[in-house]
């Protein structure tokens, strides 16, 4: 798929949620890779998933 | 890699991710911030690839309201050495106050939540679960697969453009016929 394909066709979606679509202000993060930018926010050993389905209860 | 596969690490190495699109449920994004281990190993290894290969990402602004309750509840557990997440939002409930003394903490892992939408900044769409397009096919997801009201709002929401491919850990989604789950690790 080349690049203007992909473009349409994630315009093709976008526009099936009508008004929908919305976006908001994230800086760019100055580090470049995602283990850089998480790196500090304490993750632990825990469990996710019985996280999520406790607050989807 | 698809429904029902537990080898995504092993088959995401040689396959190529051809969607210009994938939605994110709050699973995905919470197990790169909150855990350690393999599943944000591999949360990690796929979000990079997302990154790489130039994929946008859409998601449910459900996640992101739901990322912070996850935070907080997290990391009240882990402050006060509490056994259960259930056990830390039985805490909350009785004495929201309790959360002050993890504000930092919090901060942080929301500033690093944030930090990693940033990374796909300009590539990623947060929709609005207001549409009645996207109100209507909630209610139906919702009862067609008898799921409870949070996984409804991003399977609702992703399929109402007709879009399977979701990055999730959540087990519940696989009763829903039909969609890609990636990043099952």
């Amino acid at each position: 798929m080349t690049k203007k394909q992909r473009e349409k066709k994630v315009e093709r979606i976008l526009k099936a949620y009508n008004g929908s679509v919305c976006s908001f202000e994230v800086p760019k993060p100055a580090k470049k890779t995602i283990k850089s930018v998480v790196a500090s926010s304490g993750a632990a050993k825990t469990n996710v998933i019985e996280l999520i389905h406790e607050i989807r209860k | 890699m698809k429904l029902g596969s537990n080898t995504f690490s092993k088959h995401l190495k040689t396959d190529q991710f051809s969607e210009p699109l994938i939605f994110w449920d709050t699973s995905f994004p919470a197990a790169i911030i909150l855990e350690i281990g393999t599943r944000r190993d591999a949360a990690i290894y796929f979000a990079e690839k997302l990154l790489k290969d130039n994929v946008c990402i859409a998601f449910s602004t459900h996640l992101c309201s739901e990322m912070v309750n996850l935070i907080v509840i997290n990391k009240v557990m882990l402050g006060e050495g509490l056994k259960s997440n259930k056990e830390a939002k039985k805490v909350i409930d009785k004495d929201p106050s309790i959360i002050s003394s993890y504000i930092q903490d919090i901060h942080e892992a929301v500033d690093n939540f944030y930090g990693l939408l940033g990374l796909f900044k300009d590539r990623f769409y947060a929709i609005l679960p207001t549409e009645p397009v996207v109100a209507k096919s909630i209610v139906e997801i919702k009862t067609k697969y008898k799921l409870n009201q949070g996984d409804a709002m991003h399977i609702g929401t992703m399929l109402t453009s007709q879009q399977r491919d979701i990055a999730a850990f959540d087990d519940d989604f696989y009763k829903v016929d039909g969609i890609n789950i990636w990043c099952k690790y």
